[in-house]
């Protein structure tokens, strides 16, 4: 069952990071250490984002004897999600809830 | 003697299964680090529910592209807590919580005891150590919660050594005289 929460300052800190180039797709480590967040708290963002459409995944082959590294990037409704996101939080009450994907 | 036998037995047979474990989880796929953040990391993945397995292994994968000791550790550990708390829970993390809290509950009930009964510093001495076993058998026992054909001996060998401690601590050996207790202290 999803609950219709509205998104953390993390959650956002991490649509707007993947918003800013959203054509291409982003390692986990990367996203880290953009938007300083600890691994622990990133990986459950990007689970939920996924679990709610807003990001897609794909894998990348590993190199040599490296394994597949998982990567991420925005959807077509996440996108539209982080446009309307500042236009949303501003008009709407702060603890207004926020829309599903 | 007896019981030093068993104390010293304990954490060798935690050790054994702990090895056998991981051992036999080395993924088949492509060669990975196989140093303490990757092994930590591949456990708590592990307890992840089959419906959440993909992003353990994208957790994996993505640690072994990380370098420094210090920066692996930190996402290992940062990794291993989101997915012991990651919902839905597999049958195996709600085994881990379970198995926390009971063992929590245990100290918490210990702890009471031998405040209450007011203890010295070798009675401490023995509550730490008895709280040391009690985290190794909590671990031990979220390693082999998950290894159903190793679960059942590990269980029984548990009540084993539990009885024969309970044994051995209620028959005093010869000469020594019952502890008193320390009620009525001020």
């Amino acid at each position: 069952m999803q609950r219709n929460r509205p998104p953390s300052a993390q959650a956002i800190s991490v649509l707007r990071a993947l918003a800013a180039d959203p054509a291409r797709w982003r390692y986990g480590y990367e996203l880290v250490t953009e938007v300083h967040l600890k691994s622990g708290s990133l990986y459950p963002i990007l689970v939920r984002l996924a679990d709610r459409g807003l990001l897609e995944t794909s894998w990348e082959p590993g190199r040599g004897s490296r394994p597949p590294r998982h990567l991420y990037r925005l959807t077509l409704a996440g996108r539209e999600q982080v446009a309307a996101l500042p236009a949303a939080r501003a008009a709407t009450h702060p603890r207004s809830r926020w829309s599903e994907a | 003697m007896a019981k030093t036998f068993v104390f010293l037995m304990c954490p060798v047979g935690i050790w054994v299964a702990l090895l056998r474990r991981y051992a036999k989880a080395v993924p088949a796929g492509p060669a990975v680090r196989d140093d303490g953040p990757a092994r930590l990391l591949r456990w708590a993945t592990g307890l992840l529910s089959a419906e959440r397995a993909e992003w353990g292994q994208a957790m994996l994968g993505e640690l072994d592209y990380i370098e420094g000791r210090g920066r692996r550790w930190r996402f290992a550990l940062g990794c291993g807590g989101a997915a012991l708390l990651l919902p839905p829970w597999g049958r195996a993390a709600a085994a881990v919580w379970a198995i926390t809290a009971v063992a929590a509950g245990a100290a918490g009930v210990c702890g009471s005891v031998i405040v209450r009964h007011g203890l010295g510093a070798s009675d401490w001495v023995y509550a730490l150590i008895a709280l040391a076993f009690l985290v190794g058998f909590t671990l031990a026992a979220s390693v082999l919660l998950r290894r159903p054909g190793v679960a059942v001996p590990g269980l029984l060998g548990g009540l084993l050594i539990t009885l024969a401690w309970l044994a051995l601590r209620g028959s005093p050996s010869p000469g020594s005289s019952p502890r008193q207790p320390r009620h009525g202290r001020r």
